[in-house]
């Protein structure tokens, strides 16, 4: 997936665990795991709002996007000559 | 096909021949059931009618072992807590296909014995036909609503798994 969470970054800045994070921000310490390992499928605004408000920061330092390389045709021809 | 063949040879000796033949009368939706004086079927013909019996039967046995233990293997799921499982819905779906595949051994089965029936009865005055069992078409509708399931069984799999890892 492009989208990179990146909250261990944030969370190393802001010297807090991930299990103060989590009571804070009111999630299950698996939840929290799931987004940090970026294995989260979706972020609620309500969640994203709480982290950012515990954390003191913006969803853009949370999440990067960062576009796949796009994946080139293979030039059947060449593999034809060689 | 070795089993059928063992089943051929060995059943009729082994196992108890028919002794009376009844028939299921269909009239109009009224069945009615009529039994064949011992007469009407041959010494000889009784054991051509045992193999064909035992024979379809171990043809159809397959499909019901097949159908028990992927209902044993969901009921396992089910009983451990994880029934939304993407095995569970392949398993279904092989549930489905397995309940189609019977009502088709099924329909095969009634025609082949029907003829072998018809063959074997000697009765005057007496005329027996074999008509399609289309009957065994509700039991292959049954399957195709058991693979209608099975695919919206997968597509809660897919809803739970969203809602698994939105946080």
């Amino acid at each position: 997936m492009p989208i990179i969470v990146r909250l261990n970054r944030v969370m190393v800045e802001q010297k807090i665990t991930l299990t103060e994070l989590a009571e804070r921000v009111g999630i299950t310490l698996a939840n929290l795991s799931i987004l940090k390992t970026g294995k989260a499928r979706a972020v609620r605004f309500s969640t994203l709002e709480a982290i950012c408000r515990e954390l003191k920061c913006q969803p853009g330092d949370i999440l990067e996007y960062v576009p796949e390389p796009v994946k080139q045709p293979r030039d059947l021809t060449d593999s034809k000559d060689s | 096909m070795l089993l059928v063949l063992l089943v051929l040879i060995f059943a009729p000796g082994r196992l108890p021949l028919p002794t009376r033949v009844s028939v299921y009368l269909d009239f109009y939706g009224a069945r009615l059931l009529g039994h064949m004086p011992e007469g009407a079927v041959e010494a000889s013909a009784r054991v051509t009618l045992a193999r064909a019996v035992y024979s379809l039967a171990v043809v159809e046995a397959p499909a019901i072992i097949i159908a028990v233990y992927q209902l044993k293997k969901i009921l396992e799921n089910v009983a451990r807590k994880t029934p939304l499982v993407i095995e569970n819905a392949v398993r279904i779906r092989i549930l489905g296909l397995t309940v189609i595949g019977s009502a088709c051994l099924r329909f095969g089965r009634a025609m082949i014995l029907s003829q072998v029936v018809v063959d074997v009865v000697r009765l005057k005055e007496l005329s027996l036909t074999v008509q399609p069992a289309f009957n065994e078409m509700n039991t292959a509708f049954y399957g195709f609503l058991i693979l209608i399931l099975a695919e919206i069984f997968r597509y809660g799999i897919r809803l739970q798994e969203e809602a698994d890892l939105t946080v």
